[in-house]
């Protein structure tokens, strides 16, 4: 059992401690209050809570000058191959020439003496076998 | 044509080519093969020497029909001239510098085809009254990168059609613009040293249509002789017998073993075509020489048989190389000649002019000599080609052209001048008039050769007329450009466009 002095210790203790709570909080409250009535915060708040605020003006991004672009380096990244077996491996070569196909327009000399046949499709292979086609556009006259 | 991002292509390369050198239109020059060509060492007198002065300066168009193409600054200051037509040039058809012996076909299906004749060649003699089968072959030719193919035809020429007898000679001398037809010159030779005179007998056309794999080729003859050489008929001078003499003829172009009044005046015009051109449509045009005369005679009666006896002839007129009916040079001759005859003896007077140059002289006839040649046959002048044969106290000479005439000489010693004119061909496109005189028969220090500007395709040439008295040479040479129109003529050395 604690002994009177111990007990009157605890009460000290305890009034102490609801003393200190209530008055710093009290304290510190008051004194933000007071703060606040002085600086106008208050009623601004107050204020701003009845109005409909006007829209504020933010500007625009800023556009870079039209005009050449200072060089400068860039930057990309290697992205090694994916590992598979397909793609195009040089060299191209084409096995048959035979298996190329014209176009009936082709191209005329200026006094319409030559003809050079212009190519429609040529078939190719890369160095890994795979098959490259080349599909050209057609030469229309005008 | 070409897309608009495809620049022009082929050859730019165009000009004069003189010695194997090419003057640019910009004044620069530039190493060039020399159009030639085919030379042949036969001929009607046996070995004849090819002069092919007229044959270095042919030129052909190929006109495919496309737009015209624009020679950008760069290149006009470089020099250089994108057309859009070809120039076959010379005698074997020289494109891009070298020859195709042939000329160029674009069949239906856009083929480009060299055609070639082989038989058509200037060496070889060929009958007039006996059709001749010639081979044509269609070589493929300008489509880069694909095989290549040849077809064999050929083509009947109607030489018979043209309406002459004896044989000829035969070369191509126009080819239309798109290839699909030439004309063959079928020709008697005329050749000297200075001159490679081919006077037409007739003119067959060869066309071509339909593709080279099945073609149609034929031959027709679109000038026969009567429609080549037009000459009016020989008027008889209208006579009137004289009371006593009786008319002796024993040779008609030299005796007038008679004595007989004639009075009259006799005109007539003759030509012969020349060459027959394509113009840049493919429509053919004539090139002639034409001949007009007026002559007036004179021989009064005598009053008796031993009075003396006078008679006088005059004439004048022009010649004329015309395009169709339009005349692009004309010159001009005039004669006047009397004869006195009397105790047996006769004097000639006569005075002449031809081209400006002024002829005049007498001459003295024996008494032997009027025996046989006693009353000169009063001049009439009948114009035919090569000449002007001026009739002087004499018969007129006969049609014939000989390589060194024809020209007129009073068949008795006492001959007084001779004048002749001929066409002269600087080449195949370029001919002008080439007149000689001479004051006094085989009087070499009088003669005189005269060689007026000449007509083309384009027109009457610029420049002077040449004037000289050298009697062999030289030769000359000329070329057309028919894509400017542009010609040479009277060059020493060969020269044709490009």
């Amino acid at each position: 059992m604690a002994t009177l002095q111990q007990q009157r210790q605890a009460i000290a203790q305890g009034m102490a401690n609801s003393r200190q709570a209530t008055g710093a909080a009290e304290r510190q409250a008051i004194g933000q209050g007071m703060i606040e009535e002085r600086t106008g915060k208050q009623v601004a708040e107050d204020i701003n809570r009845l109005v409909t605020p006007a829209r504020q003006r933010r500007s625009l991004p800023a556009v870079p000058a039209v005009g050449a672009v200072p060089a400068s380096k860039g930057r990309g990244e290697y992205k090694p191959p994916a590992a598979t077996t397909g793609g195009i491996a040089s060299p191209i070569t084409e096995p048959d020439f035979t298996a190329r196909e014209f176009w009936p327009t082709g191209l005329r000399s200026s006094d319409g003496l030559l003809f050079l046949p212009a190519e429609k499709k040529v078939v190719a292979q890369g160095a890994n076998g795979a098959e490259v086609i080349f599909e050209y556009a057609e030469p229309v006259p005008v | 044509m070409n897309p608009t991002n495809v620049p022009p292509w082929g050859t730019p390369w165009h000009g004069l080519v003189q010695g194997g050198v090419l003057t640019l239109p910009n004044g620069g020059t530039m190493a060039y093969p020399q159009p030639v060509s085919t030379s042949f060492t036969s001929g009607p007198s046996g070995s004849i020497t090819n002069y092919p002065q007229d044959t270095y300066g042919i030129t052909h168009r190929h006109a495919a029909g496309l737009p015209p193409v624009t020679s950008s600054a760069a290149d006009i200051a470089a020099g250089r001239e994108w057309r859009n037509e070809a120039t076959l040039s010379g005698g074997r058809y020289q494109v891009y510098g070298k020859p195709l012996d042939g000329w160029v076909y674009i069949d239906p299906d856009g083929g480009r085809w060299v055609v070639k004749i082989p038989a058509i060649r200037e060496q070889d003699a060929r009958s007039l009254t006996s059709t001749l089968n010639v081979a044509v072959s269609f070589l493929k030719f300008g489509e880069l990168g694909v095989a290549p193919a040849l077809w064999p035809w050929s083509v009947t020429l109607p030489l018979p059609d043209i309406g002459a007898s004896g044989s000829g000679y035969l070369m191509i001398d126009a080819i239309k613009p798109d290839g699909s037809a030439a004309v063959i010159n079928v020709y008697s030779q005329a050749f000297t040293e200075r001159r490679m005179g081919r006077p037409p007998i007739g003119f067959i056309e060869v066309s071509i249509s339909g593709p080279a794999s099945a073609p149609t080729i034929t031959a027709n003859v679109v000038r026969d002789k009567s429609q080549t050489q037009i000459h009016p008929p020989v008027i008889e001078a209208e006579l009137s017998w004289w009371d006593g003499v009786e008319y002796q003829e024993t040779n008609p172009l030299q005796l007038y073993a008679a004595m007989h009044s004639l009075e009259g005046e006799f005109a007539s015009t003759s030509k012969w075509i020349l060459a027959l051109w394509y113009d840049a449509l493919g429509s053919l045009h004539e090139l002639i020489l034409r001949a007009q005369a007026t002559s007036t005679y004179s021989a009064p009666r005598p009053s008796n048989p031993d009075a003396g006896y006078t008679s006088s002839s005059s004439g004048s007129g022009t010649l004329d190389i015309m395009v169709d009916a339009t005349v692009f040079d004309s010159m001009t001759f005039s004669v006047a000649v009397t004869a006195e005859q009397s105790g047996g003896a006769g004097i000639f007077t006569f005075a002449a002019e031809v081209d400006g140059v002024a002829l005049a002289g007498d001459a003295t006839v024996e008494p032997d000599d009027f025996a046989i040649y006693p009353f000169p046959d009063l001049g009439h002048m009948i114009p035919f080609l090569g000449t002007t044969a001026v009739g002087v106290g004499g018969a007129v000479h006969s049609l014939a052209i000989a390589p060194g005439g024809p020209y007129f000489t009073p068949i008795t010693a006492a001959t007084w001048f001779r004048a002749s004119v001929w066409p002269y061909w600087h080449s195949r496109q370029v001919v002008g008039f080439e007149i000689s005189t001479e004051n006094g028969h085989d009087d070499p220090a009088s003669r005189r050769w005269r060689f007026r500007p000449p007509v083309t395709p384009s027109g009457l040439a610029g420049g002077a007329t040449i004037d000289i008295t050298t009697p062999t040479g030289p030769t000359y040479y000329g070329s057309h450009d028919p894509y400017s129109g542009a010609a040479v003529w009277g060059q020493t050395e060969p020269v044709c466009y490009v």
